[in-house]
């Protein structure tokens, strides 16, 4: 009798698990699941299990998501930065096609800052501080240290508006060049990890 | 040089998360699976902090990837235990950020204790 109840609450942790990123899920499901058993088998209460359960996973659910979504950002962010080079180099060659370039520059750029912003906002919220009841910093350093990389394309970029720029005498590109420069250096410090 | 490029990786991992501490100093002990790092934290942490399995295993797969912690295939003792668990050990580095916490909590501690006016005075 006692070993089916516990089966039962087995197996609704394990659909609860379900929340959970896939890749954690599969990486991590049994050993959290073994866990989870270990502490019902040793508990007096298995209420107060349960109630500890609910709590870890709204706490694990989220902090795995986000790390999920930032390895989907850096994957985005490098899209944009694809775009916004391909579309430059199309407006500045005059291969733009009735404004096509300039679109997919803008295009790119956007999605680069919009998704670079909100990356590192998240990563600011991910001070230890901000988690002293969940008890970690949700992304390893790892995950953080990959987005240092989105500054290649952005860098790249402002060596093309750079050479341009010099090249026509053109103050408009020299000004884009430097403040792509700019903030690929600040992308770079700010996900490389150093102080 | 290379010490220098060393104690600067070590101190790019400070100050550590609670969690990421109290699981260095639990596995500084000897290799260990999830259920007795768990006790393990309990006890040190004289059961303030309690980790969930989520929680435990996002730290874990975190410390991991940085370099902190190993998965081990050695068991203590495989006839008492489940040979699909698995155990968990500090590396080198891993000591070395860990040692580097507590000389930062310390020092922390000195000068908090050393202010005036004295804790719990005013």
């Amino acid at each position: 009798m006692a070993s089916r109840g516990l089966e039962l609450q087995r197996r609704i942790y394990r659909a609860m698990l379900a929340l959970h990123p896939r890749r954690f899920r599969r990486e991590y499901g049994a050993q959290m699941l073994q866990l989870f058993t270990d502490q019902l088998r040793h508990s007096a209460s298995p209420p107060r299990v349960w109630m500890s359960a609910f709590n870890d996973l709204a706490l694990s659910v989220s902090s795995e998501r986000l790390e999920e979504s930032m390895r989907s950002n850096f994957t985005i962010a490098l899209g944009g930065a694809t775009l916004a080079t391909v579309g430059s180099v199309g407006v500045i060659t005059g291969r733009g096609g009735d404004g096509l370039g300039a679109i997919t520059a803008s295009i790119g750029l956007i999605v680069v800052a919009v998704v670079g912003t909100a990356v590192m906002l998240r990563r600011s919220a991910n001070q230890p501080s901000a988690l002293a009841i969940g008890g970690g910093g949700m992304v390893s350093r790892s995950t953080v240290g990959l987005l240092k990389w989105a500054a290649v394309p952005v860098a790249g970029l402002g060596l093309v508006f750079a050479f341009f720029g010099l090249a026509w005498g053109s103050a408009v590109h020299g000004g884009v060049a430097v403040g792509l420069l700019a903030f690929s250096a600040l992308i770079w410090r700010g996900f490389g990890g150093g102080h | 040089m290379t010490r220098g490029r060393h104690e600067e990786a070590v101190g790019d991992f400070l100050p550590l998360p609670n969690a990421t501490f109290h699981i260095l100093l639990a596995l500084r002990e000897g290799e260990k699976h999830g259920y007795a790092i768990m006790g393990e934290v309990d006890r040190l942490s004289e059961g303030r902090v309690r980790l969930g399995p989520g929680t435990l295993y996002g730290a874990i797969k975190r410390l991991l990837a940085d370099g902190l912690i190993e998965e081990s295939d050695e068991r203590p003792d495989p006839a008492l235990d489940d040979e699909r668990r698995r155990y968990y050990r500090v590396t080198a580095i891993g000591e070395r950020v860990c040692a580097a916490e507590v000389d930062r909590l310390q020092s922390l501690l000195s000068r908090a204790v050393g202010r005036r006016p004295r804790l719990g005075e005013t």
